[in-house]
């Protein structure tokens, strides 16, 4: 489904990504785990396009096509799909009134009809319940004066209604409680499927114990330095991230 | 330039006799280079370089039936400043010549603008409008003001008045249009009175044209406890400067300006407003918002008076506005001069750009780039666009968002 290879990124040219190699089969749950600033963040806002990280090298092929050719949206119209990290505020646009559009852009481009609005509420009522999320706040602005649980779970919310083919959800267990962290488990788990494939950027173990990976990753200094099983999260946990920099810092430097 | 208006204007103009005050206007002349009220609005050099009011043919003419945005029993047509189209009144509303005003009424202030000096000098075309005490007009009143200058340049000068007796409610629809592509200039004055009690809101649209000079003077005397509402909305000019003066001349009264302007090309469009308390415990609420692109020009001046005995006092002000080309020019001044002491006051203005991040946010969720501009730009008008009551108007500018921003 997707294959970086070598991929170099860098923002305002300081090279964060430095050579990153990963690949993502249909059905997989991969972690992208490390230290602070060693650009897994960068990584998955890379993957969604956003426009002020240049990729340098290297290449990603997402279901055959060259994923870095295509703009944020065409991305998103073939099944990408990111959770923000810090979910933008936007004032005056509501949840519902713009994910409508947005989902039949999404249809168009797959061919399918358009869905009106008495369909369509349907269909979000359905997906609210996935997250427990109330109607009022998504007719509210969107994420304006929300609490960082809400902000989070609207962001499954949405993930839910674009059934995407690649999740990607960057630090989505920041910021949240313990019941707010399993509702978003089991919003992100309910949506798994063997052609569908996730990958969760995080920080900390803790998420995985919700939403089980099939194979983790460290990041560390624009690449990955290791990669395993869940144990490895749970030895990250355990260890901290100390003992993969004395590893590496040796070799690489 | 008195010496150009003196000898071209008047006789042109279709206001072709002037008065009593014409002297006094010489006296002070157009606004020069110097002017601090047109600093950013050098519309004395622009007429004299536009214009050749030498050139204006006949402007005599009947009803050009332009397309009008709902329909109502009070319609009325202006055509180069000559009225064209009128109706009748009754027993709720009355329509009188402007000149037929009774000495007891007490339109016109002592007002220092040079263009307002101008008007006052010129026969003008206008009406005299009354709602009778104690009525609503169901409604709204409509005024279209069309200058053709499809054959030749065309200047127009106009003055009404509106008088919302005690405990009355009416609106007023002033639309100005433009046929043909020949420069234009008016000059054009509504004098409106809100009575105790009386509810009034009035709409001045400015949707189309590309070649006209407009100044537009607006007076609104308030008494007690009356309600007043003006909804400026501005989507082109060659260069227009809209004053709006509202006088809060009793206790308890609430008065709101909302504005909205949205630029492209070479449109220059300046709000200049001034909301003057003179007495306790009245309340008044501004917000213009400005949307600028390309080489446009906006100009945004908000003046605040809470005399010494207007204690009490509520007044906000804020005027925010998007850049969306680093060509556009934006100049924005709240002044606010406050002499009483327990007063509610604040102001604020703001410039910037569409925020990338949420335009990224969007765009990630699948929306086209112009759709998720367009969908922020309808959100930062928004707020002016629900204060809109006539809803034909609200759906008119509404479809404008686009078709203003996205010319090319």
């Amino acid at each position: 489904m997707l294959k970086i290879k070598d991929l170099h990124a860098s923002v305002e040219d300081k090279e964060i990504l430095q050579g990153v190699n990963l690949e993502v089969k249909p059905g997989e749950v991969h972690a992208i785990m490390g230290p602070n600033g060693s650009g897994k963040s960068t990584l998955a806002s890379v993957l969604a396009g956003r426009e002020e990280y240049e990729v340098t090298k290297g290449s990603v092929e997402y279901r055959g096509v060259d994923l870095l050719e295509l703009a944020p949206e065409e991305r998103a119209r073939e099944g990408i799909f990111l959770a923000f990290q810090y979910p933008v505020e936007i004032p005056g646009v509501s949840t519902t009134n713009f994910l409508r559009t947005a989902l039949n852009q999404v249809r168009e481009h797959r061919g399918q009809e358009p869905m009106d609005a008495v369909n369509f509420l349907s269909f979000m009522k359905e997906k609210m319940k996935l997250v427990d999320i109330d109607q009022a706040l998504l007719s509210r602005s969107l994420n304006e004066g929300f609490s960082g649980g809400e902000k989070k779970r609207n962001e499954i919310f949405q993930m839910a209604v674009m059934e995407p083919k690649l999740a990607i959800l960057d630090e989505t267990d920041s910021g949240l409680d313990i019941d707010a962290l399993k509702i978003v488990a089991n919003g992100v788990n309910s949506l798994k499927s063997p052609d569908k494939a996730t990958i969760v950027v995080t920080h900390y173990q803790r998420l995985l114990n919700y939403i089980v990976p099939d194979y983790v990753h460290v990041i560390y200094k624009g690449r990955i330095v290791k990669s395993g099983n869940k144990d490895l999260a749970l030895e990250l946990e355990e260890k901290g991230y100390d003992w993969i920099k004395s590893e590496v810092d040796p070799v690489i430097s | 330039m008195s010496e150009l208006i003196n000898k071209y204007f008047p006789t042109a103009s279709g206001a072709k006799t002037v008065n009593d005050h014409w002297e006094a206007f010489l006296n002070v002349g157009l606004p020069d280079r110097k002017s601090e009220e047109y600093k950013f609005t050098p519309i004395t050099n622009v007429i004299e370089r536009e214009m050749n009011f030498d050139s204006i043919t006949s402007d005599s003419g009947s009803d050009p039936g332009v397309e009008t945005l709902f329909s109502t029993p009070y319609h009325m047509v202006f055509l180069n400043g000559k009225l064209v189209k009128k109706f009748e009144g009754n027993d709720i509303i009355s329509v009188a010549a402007n000149s037929d005003i009774p000495a007891s009424e007490k339109f016109i202030p002592n007002w220092k603008d040079e263009f307002h000096l101008m008007n006052k000098g010129l026969e003008a075309d206008g009406v005299y409008l009354k709602i009778a005490k104690g009525n609503t007009l169901e409604q709204p009143v409509y005024i279209q003001y069309v200058v053709d200058s499809a054959d030749s340049q065309s200047a127009a000068v106009t003055r009404n008045y509106f008088h919302a007796e005690e405990n009355s409610e009416f609106q007023v629809v002033e639309e100005f249009i433009y046929l043909g592509e020949n420069a234009s200039f008016e000059n054009t004055e509504s004098h409106v009175v809100v009575g105790k009690a009386a509810r009034v809101r009035s709409y001045k649209l400015q949707l189309q044209g590309k070649n006209q000079l407009q100044v537009g003077n607006t007076f609104v005397q308030q008494e007690r406890d009356s309600y007043h509402k003006n909804i400026t909305i501005t989507m082109s000019g060659k260069m227009v400067r809209n004053n709006l003066q509202i006088f809060l001349n009793d206790e308890h009264c609430e008065s709101h300006l909302h504005g909205l302007y949205m630029l492209n090309g070479k449109n220059h469009v300046d709000n200049h407003t001034t909301v003057d308390h003179r007495f306790p415990n009245s309340y008044s609420n501004e917000m213009y918002k400005g949307i600028l692109t390309e080489y446009s020009t906006g100009v945004f001046n908000g003046k605040i008076y809470v005399r010494p005995d207007a204690q009490n006092t509520n007044a906000f002000q804020s005027n925010n506005n998007l850049l969306l080309s680093d060509t556009a020019t934006l100049h924005t001044k709240p002044q606010l001069e406050i002499w009483a002491d327990d007063v509610s006051c604040s102001h604020g203005c703001t410039s910037g750009q569409l925020d990338k991040e949420a335009l990224f946010y969007l765009r990630s969720r699948g929306l086209g780039q112009d759709e998720a501009k367009a969908l922020l730009l309808k959100a930062f008008v928004a707020d002016v666009l629900n204060e809109i009551d006539i809803e034909p108007i609200k759906e008119k500018v509404e479809s404008q968002v686009d078709s203003v921003l996205f010319t090319k």
